[in-house]
Formats: structure tokens, sequence, C-alpha cells
């Protein structure tokens, strides 16, 4: 019977040209997204592959002259020592940060003290959701609004025209029929961006990812019901499908584009970070004072560390240049603590109200699950700096002392490698967005349900 | 059977249905007469659940409207002025539709022969509803009364912007449905209709019943006398 009735109704829907005309158009609007995020992820794999390559040649290079004799350590300082991020898990599903944050970094000894990433600051969330024309953005802002486009108008129509007196007369609960229709109008739609969400993970998803997409597939329905709960919440309580067409598009701007907006404000306000002129002003002033002083900065290093002292004293210009960065970077390094500890609050508080609009939740865990969000950025710029103490701790003593490099020293040279976020944590954030989702769709269904309760239905009368 | 018991609605402080007492048993139709606001379409409302009662009782086939609802409903068909149906559906898919949400499942020639019991006409059932006359509209929302063998029939002004033929067709499939035993209530205003379908007429004045007559005991002329002079009482 109720399967009969579903089919009824996939049939009602099906006869409306209009339905197949969004149905075509969120297909576009999938397969373009999933395009271009395959298109930043292809060139994101290909520079991780070229800079490999790369590397690999340049080792190989050098071991060939070391095997000959040992080299200076200033022939290879200057090459630098490559910090890749690994292709993220499931790129195609969101492009995220990594069209702002780089996925590589050449961790070079002369210029260990430049700021590096500092294209990385939260942007504005709106920005953020909207940002490029990938998966995540179809998902996030157009998957509510066609969706809506097919059940704004699951009972108010009816009310109007006076179907609905006709349909409830029959005996069946005004819930059971709302809810029977809002699954099989929404169904195309969920059916089409959970195909989406599959086809960024089968053809973009590196090994290992099975968990990462079964949560993206949850975290796209759940996103889905809440939109299909909104709908069915009004159509509970509209007198016609205008006014119900009218409170989604109003709850569509309030939720995707009012909410992160606002709450992108609050942040920046609460939390607001150095600006970025002031970073890279701090950067000169310090570069241009410490040069001045270059050699009287050299020997007070040297007075600090004798036993890093040359035969003679004679400084050259690699130690000097090098003591010239230690100091540019003590100056720099507060304001960049404030910097990346401004944006990480500012990250916080946006996960912490992201349930304000399931449009940021569902950014969010987008990014999260596809290995493009903040804080694996983050992670991966913390590591680089890592990365560049021990490679100023290999270098320098080696520099100042004037030592070679042998084979063995190259073998103990400074490599890069990701240590990826644990899983449960990233895991707990998607797991928290997803329920909070779930949760506001449960609260809207249970006051619909509530208020078309058979004793509830005075408009009905009207 | 459709029965009320001290039914009573009011609106914002306005009585529409006053202490209202109906009894139609099977195979009876009982056409309530009168004007404007007079409350009929509140009463068929109360007797279909879309609204609650302020006191009194509605019950059909012995349950109550109020306590159930969804059954009450179960036993009710209901053909309103205008039968909205779903102008993208042919006339056999409507039924098939509204049938089906009764909790009656038919096959396609039960349902193509349950139109033509209707007197839809033939040709007519595979096409679009949106192509459909009032009166078209009508037999399928009699057709649907018999597909879910309800026990009484709830009509509000089914005449009402029919042609003579048209009005005269229904009348003939009404009789045909009280004679299967269906309880019928027609609010109306229609009193050459009303003499000629009920076997008794109430009249309905400010929620309450002025008159009830045996449409056997007066004749057409008496009735317009009769229902002119509770108005103007």
């Amino acid at each position: 019977m109720t399967s009969h009735l579903f089919r009824l109704e996939l049939r009602l829907l099906v006869r409306e040209r209009a339905a197949w005309v969004l149905l075509a158009l969120f297909a576009a609007a999938l397969g373009y997204g999933l395009w271009n995020g395959g298109r930043v992820a292809g060139r994101q794999r290909e520079a991780a592959a070229a800079i490999a390559q790369d590397t690999e040649a340049f080792q190989a290079q050098v071991r060939q002259h070391l095997g000959q004799q040992a080299i200076d350590p200033k022939a290879i300082a200057g090459r630098g020592t490559m910090a890749v991020l690994p292709p993220a898990p499931l790129p195609l599903l969101a492009t995220g940060q990594s069209d702002l944050s780089p996925g590589h970094e050449a961790v070079v000894l002369w210029r260990l003290a430049d700021s590096g990433d500092t294209r990385s600051e939260l942007e504005n969330p709106s920005h953020l959701l909207a940002g490029r024309f990938d998966l995540a953005f179809v998902l996030v802002w157009l998957f509510p609004l066609f969706l809506l486009a097919l059940v704004y108008d699951l009972m108010a129509g009816d009310r109007e025209s006076g179907t609905l007196r006709l349909a409830l007369a029959q005996g069946v609960t005004p819930w059971r029929w709302m809810a029977r229709r809002a699954l099989a109008r929404s169904l195309p739609m969920l059916i089409l961006a959970a195909l989406a969400t599959l086809t960024a993970g089968f053809f973009g998803g590196s090994g290992g990812t099975g968990t990462r997409l079964v949560l993206a597939l949850a975290v796209v329905l759940a996103y889905g019901l809440f939109w299909v709960a909104l709908a069915i919440a009004v159509n509970a309580v509209a007198r016609s499908a205008a006014s119900a067409a009218t409170s989604l598009g109003a709850a569509w701007v309030l939720l995707v584009l009012v909410a992160p907006t606002l709450l992108n404000v609050a942040v920046e306000t609460l939390y607001p970070t150095p600006s970025r002129p002031e970073l890279v002003a701090a950067g000169r002033k310090a570069s241009g004072e410490a040069e001045k002083r270059g050699g009287e900065l050299l020997n007070s290093f040297y007075r600090d560390h004798p036993e890093l002292a040359p035969p003679g004293q004679q400084a050259d210009f690699a130690a000097q240049h090098l003591t010239v960065q230690t100091e540019v970077g003590r100056a720099v390094e507060p304001v960049r603590q404030k910097f990346d500890e401004q944006l990480a609050r500012q990250q916080t508080a946006v996960g912490q109200w992201r349930f304000l609009s399931p449009a940021i939740a569902m950014h969010e865990a987008l990014t999260d699950l596809a290995g493009t969000g903040y804080w694996r950025h983050r992670a991966f710029r913390e590591q680089v700096g890592g990365l560049r103490q021990a490679v100023s701790a290999f270098f320098t003593p080696r520099i100042h002392k004037r030592e070679s490099i042998t084979m063995s020293d190259f073998d103990q040279l400074p490599r890069f490698e990701f240590r990826e976020e644990p899983a449960g944590v990233w895991m707990g954030r998607v797991l928290a967005s997803l329920a909070g989702m779930l949760a506001l769709a449960g609260a809207l269904g249970v006051w619909a349900w509530r208020s078309l309760r058979p004793g509830r239905l005075g408009l009905l009368s009207a | 059977m459709l029965e009320t018991l001290k039914l009573t609605k009011r609106f914002n402080g306005h009585v529409a249905v006053n202490e209202l007492n109906l009894a139609i048993k099977p195979g009876e139709v009982f056409a309530l007469l009168g004007p404007n606001g007079a409350g009929k379409t509140t009463t068929i409302n109360l007797l279909l659940g879309f609204l609650t009662p302020d006191a009194g009782e509605a019950r059909v086939n012995g349950t109550s409207v109020a306590a159930d609802p969804i059954a009450a409903r179960r036993h009710i068909a209901y053909i309103p002025e205008q039968v909205m149906l779903y102008p993208r559906f042919t006339g056999v898919e409507n039924l098939d539709y509204f049938s089906t949400l009764g909790g009656r499942r038919h096959t396609r020639e039960e349902l193509l022969l349950l139109l033509k019991k209707a007197g839809l006409p033939a040709e007519a059932a595979d096409r679009r509803v949106g192509t459909y006359s009032k009166g078209m509209r009508q037999k399928v929302g009699i057709a649907l009364a018999l597909a879910t063998e309800a026990k009484a029939l709830l009509l509000d002004e089914p005449t009402s912007g029919l042609d003579p033929a048209a009005s005269h067709e229904f009348s003939l499939l009404l009789r045909k449905l009280a004679g299967q035993g269906i309880a019928i209530l027609m609010a109306t205003h229609d009193l050459f209709r009303a003499r000629e379908d009920a076997t008794r007429i109430g009249i309905l004045l400010d929620g309450k019943l002025a008159g009830e007559y045996a449409t056997n005991d007066i004749k057409h002329v008496d009735l317009e006398k009769l229902y002119l002079k509770h108005l103007r009482a």
C-alpha cells in the first residue's frame, strides 16, 4: 500500500516539467563541481609528483658528488628541503583550504625567517563556502536551493486548492501523508547528491577512504534531511504555496548567507588577527635593522656560542646572513605567533558555533572529510615549522664551523614526513556536525508532527 | 450511521453550531438546508474531524470523531463543492491515489469499473483531470465513495454549478448510493434537489436545527414557504 502510494507520488513528480529541469540543472552543477575539484586536485597531485621527482634527482646528484668528495653545506642549503602535504584523502569533495594554503613548501636555510604561509587566515565563512565552484559549494549552497524547489510545496498548495481536504478525508494522518510525499519528492535530489559524493570518493579518493566516504554520505544525507524537515515544518503551518516558498527562501538566505557572515564578523571581532601588512612590516623592519647590525650581531652570536666560532673568527657572508635571520625570526615571532593563535581561536569559535547554521556545520564536516580543512593545513604548517628548526639545527653549526658534509651527514639531513591528525580527532568533529544536523532535523520534525496532529488542523476548515 | 449529539462549535465567541442533534440512518439522505453562515460546512468539518467540537459529540458508524478521527474518516466518503483532484493525474490515477490513501487497493480493471458505475465516460478515465468538467470530477468523487465502501457520505453543495442534466444524473447516483445502505448528509442551498433526493430535510439557522421535515410530507412549493418562514422568523 505504502510503496504503491510512493510510486504514485513519484509519478506525480515526474509529470512536472519543472522537476526535470531542476534535476538536470542540479546534475550539471554537481558534474561541474566534481570536474572543477578534480582539476585542482589533479594540479596538486602533479605538483607533488614533480617535487618528489625533482627531490629524488637532486639527492641522487648530491650522493654522486658525495661519493667522490665531501661538499660545502652552502652548496645544498640553498636548494632547500621540500615539505609536501600528501594529497587529501577525498580532494574532489571539497577544495577547502587547499586553494588558500599551499600544499608544499620549500624550507630554505637562507629564508627561514620568512613569514611562510600567512594566506591561510580564516576567510569570511561565506567566502569559504562559496570559494571555488567545487562539489562542496554545490552541496552546501545549491543543494538546499534545488531541494527546496522540489519540496517547498508539500502540503500548502493542496491546502490552498482543497485537495488536502479530500486526501485527509480518506483517513490518512497528515503527518504520514506529508512525510511520504516529502520522501518521494526529495528522493531524486538526494540520490543525485549521494551519487556525486560517491563519485568523488571512487574517482578522486586515495586508498583507505572508506570510512570518510561513508561519513561524507551520511553528512550529505543529514544535510538534505534537515532541509526536507524544514520544508515539512513550514508546510505544516503555511496557508499557501507562495507563503511556504517565501518562508523557505528566507530561511535559505538566513542560514546559508547571513548566519555564516554574522559568525565571521563575530569571531573576527572577538579574536582579531594582526593585519597582514603589520606582519610584513614587522618582518621588514627587523630585517633592515638586523642587516645594518649584521657584523655586530655575528660577533655577539660567537660570544654566546664560542664553540661555533670559526678559526680566526672571520665570519663569512653565509654565517652573517644566518645570524641576521635568527634575529629577524626572533623579532617577527611574537606577531606571527599572535596571528596563528588568533586564527586558531577564530576557527575554534567557528567550530563551536557551527550549529547556528547547518550550512557551516556541513562545510566544516565536508572539508574535514576531504582532508582540506583548516586543522589539517594547520598541522602541516606546524610540522613545517618543526622542519625549519631541524634544518637550521643541521646546517647552522656546520656553516659556522665551515665543516663539509659527508655521505653519512647527508643521510641525517632532515626530511619531511607529514603526520596525519589522529582519526579520532577529525572523526569527532565530523560526528558532532552530523549529530547536530540530525538533531536540528529531528527537532523540526517533532515540531511539524505536533502541528499536524489531527486535532490541530484548524487551517483545513478555512 | 451519522450522529451528532448536542454538537457545539464556537469561533471567537460566535456560535457556529449550537447543540446540534442529528441521526442519519443507513440508506437515508438527509439534506441540511440553510443560508450562508448557518453552520452547514462547519457541521461537515466537525463530522470529518477537521475541527474539534467545543461541546457535544459527532459519531460515524459508532466511532467518536473527536476520539479517533482517523478511524471515523475510514467510514466516510466526502464530496466537497469542488472535487479538487490532481490535474496531472488521469481520472483512474486520481481514483487509485485517493482510494489507496483510504486503505483500499484496487486493480486497474476494478477502478475503471468503479468510474463507469459512477457515470464517467470510458474515454475520460485515462484523460488527465485537468481537462475535466466539474460534473466529471464529481463522478470521480462518487467513484471514490464506491471504492472505499464508505458507510457514510458527506456532500457539501454537490449540485452547485452543475447544469440541470448533470444535476439530475448526480441525483440518480445519489439515490443508488443510498440504496446501497449508505447514510448521506447533504449540505445544500438547492431546495429543489433537497426535496427530490432527500428522505429528510433539516433547516439550519445560526447553527441550530430550526425545523426537520420528512420529504414525503411536503411538496416543493411548501418547502420553499417553510424555508422562507424560518428565515424570516
